[in-house]
């Protein structure tokens, strides 16, 4: 099996999009400049405007956050906080992206949270059965891979939350919100070096933790 | 190609295969890890775990947040910047961002025009024109007029530390002025030859005779007279200031 065609190595996955935050570039994107409207509303004291942010980005936000922090109330505080910073610092915005400046909010938010409730035990993820958890949309249809791919999601959510934060932050942040390594290194404020140790490390140690399921994800890859 | 057993795989470098599998081996360490998953079935099982596994991540569950997390008016009103905290974000804010780059550059400007003052003002350069030197003006006038009558060198004496005073107000210069303007007795003293006075040779060497409290005073009025140190001083403590602000500003900002 191990010398199947099936081990030989796919081209590594594209490169993340790297939203460019540069002031002078014109906003093309529709949602960019529905954002920056709301924004400039925001600033001049209107909070349906911000509100209308926070309608727009709160899933997204809850999203990357409880991936973050196993906790989903520690996660939904951490997203309540970071809304409130952003209110806070509306005149701090310097242009480019608004998605790009909340998500950043937002896990700065998450990693505060983990770093002050470190000592507290933190609550596995919940179970698939709860509803609050949903499978990515997606076009698969075929009932048998929607269960194998929730069967996955299950065991890698458990496994993600029993590693080490930095190396949960590291790995959301890389392989699920599709940062990359320079951009994680100054959201978390460590070195090159040291994100991609959290990354190897933090994949062996969830290999390690779901050797019981590994052959879920065993012949599908690629 | 020969197998490795188990019993290698325990001393292998798992990590390097973790780098290779993500991708980011280069250099000798691609060479080992390509070396290892080809040799060791172990490592070639864990390089396709990992991928596998990396492959899988980006298909979690989607979380579903259980809460709404618009603001209220009262929350908004408590999160509103009031009083400091408003000054503090005024001035971290982009609106004052110039304030950084322009108080870098007055500071710069100043501290260079205090340089060129202070060097103009250097013995060797044969003039005293800096604040700098109003610290020294005074002994060097004592000094060059040790011989004079009393009455005489302490009015050129008094000259020369108006003048001095006059480059750089905030300096004992200027107190002592005051005394001397003030206190006849205090002006002869210093008139007097003074022991710490005669040790500075910093003034320029006397003509034999003696200058008189007029040529004394001509000699230094012109640098006292000169624009730059004070100019200098000004664009220094309001780069400084501005500076100062803008830092401040933004780690209020960021506390409150």
């Amino acid at each position: 099996m191990l010398d199947s065609p099936r081990l030989t190595i796919p081209a590594r996955r594209a490169a993340p999009v790297v939203q460019d935050v540069r002031p002078s570039e014109p906003v093309d994107d529709p949602a960019q400049r529905r954002d920056l409207i709301l924004l400039e509303q925001a600033r001049s004291g209107s909070l349906d405007a911000f509100n209308g942010l926070v309608e727009c980005y709160q899933d997204l936000l809850f999203a990357l956050v409880a991936r973050m922090v196993p906790d989903r109330d520690q996660a939904a505080d951490a997203v309540q906080e970071a809304f409130f910073s952003a209110f806070r610092n509306l005149a701090s915005f310097r242009g480019g992206s608004v998605r790009s400046w909340l998500s950043r909010i937002a896990i700065n938010a998450a990693m505060d949270q983990q770093r002050l409730r470190k000592r507290r035990p933190s609550q596995p993820y919940p179970e698939l059965e709860d509803e609050s958890w949903q499978p990515p949309a997606g076009d698969d249809v075929d009932p048998e891979r929607i269960t194998l791919t929730a069967e996955r999601g299950r065991a890698l959510a458990t496994a993600l939350a029993t590693i080490t934060p930095d190396q949960r932050h590291a790995i959301v942040l890389f392989d699920v919100e599709g940062y990359d390594y320079a951009e994680i290194a100054e959201l978390t404020g460590v070195s090159l070096g040291t994100v991609k140790s959290r990354i190897h490390r933090g994949r062996l140690a969830l290999r390690e933790r779901l050797e019981g399921s590994i052959g879920l994800f065993r012949g599908d890859q690629g | 190609m020969t197998r490795l057993s188990a019993t290698d795989h325990a001393t292998h470098d798992l990590e390097l295969v973790a780098s290779y599998a993500s991708g980011d081996a280069i250099g000798p360490d691609l060479d080992a890890a390509t070396a290892l998953v080809a040799r060791c079935p172990e490592c070639a099982a864990l390089h396709h775990d990992l991928r596998a596994i990396a492959l899988a991540l980006p298909t979690t569950s989607v979380p579903v947040r259980t809460r709404d997390f618009r603001l209220t008016p009262e929350q908004a009103a408590s999160l509103r910047a009031r009083g400091w905290r408003r000054l503090a974000a005024a001035l971290a804010g982009p609106g004052f961002r110039f304030a950084a780059p322009l108080g870098t550059g007055l500071a710069t400007l100043g501290i260079t025009g205090l340089l060129l003052g202070t060097l103009a003002g250097s013995p060797l350069l044969g003039a005293t024109t800096t604040a700098g030197a109003a610290g020294a003006a005074p002994n060097a006038a004592l000094d060059s007029n040790a011989g004079a009558p009393p009455e005489k060198s302490a009015s050129s004496a008094y000259a020369v530390l108006a003048s001095a005073a006059s480059s750089a107000a905030p300096s004992p210069a200027a107190s002592i002025v005051d005394q001397l303007a003030t206190n006849p007795e205090a002006t002869r003293q210093a008139a007097s030859p003074v022991p710490g006075a005669l040790a500075l040779q910093t003034a320029a060497p006397v003509p034999a005779g003696g200058p008189s409290g007029g040529d004394t005073l001509r000699d230094v009025q012109p640098a006292a007279g000169s624009p730059l140190v004070p100019l200098a001083a000004l664009a220094l403590i309001l780069g400084l200031a501005l500076v100062g602000v803008r830092l401040a500003g933004r780690r209020l900002a960021r506390g409150a």
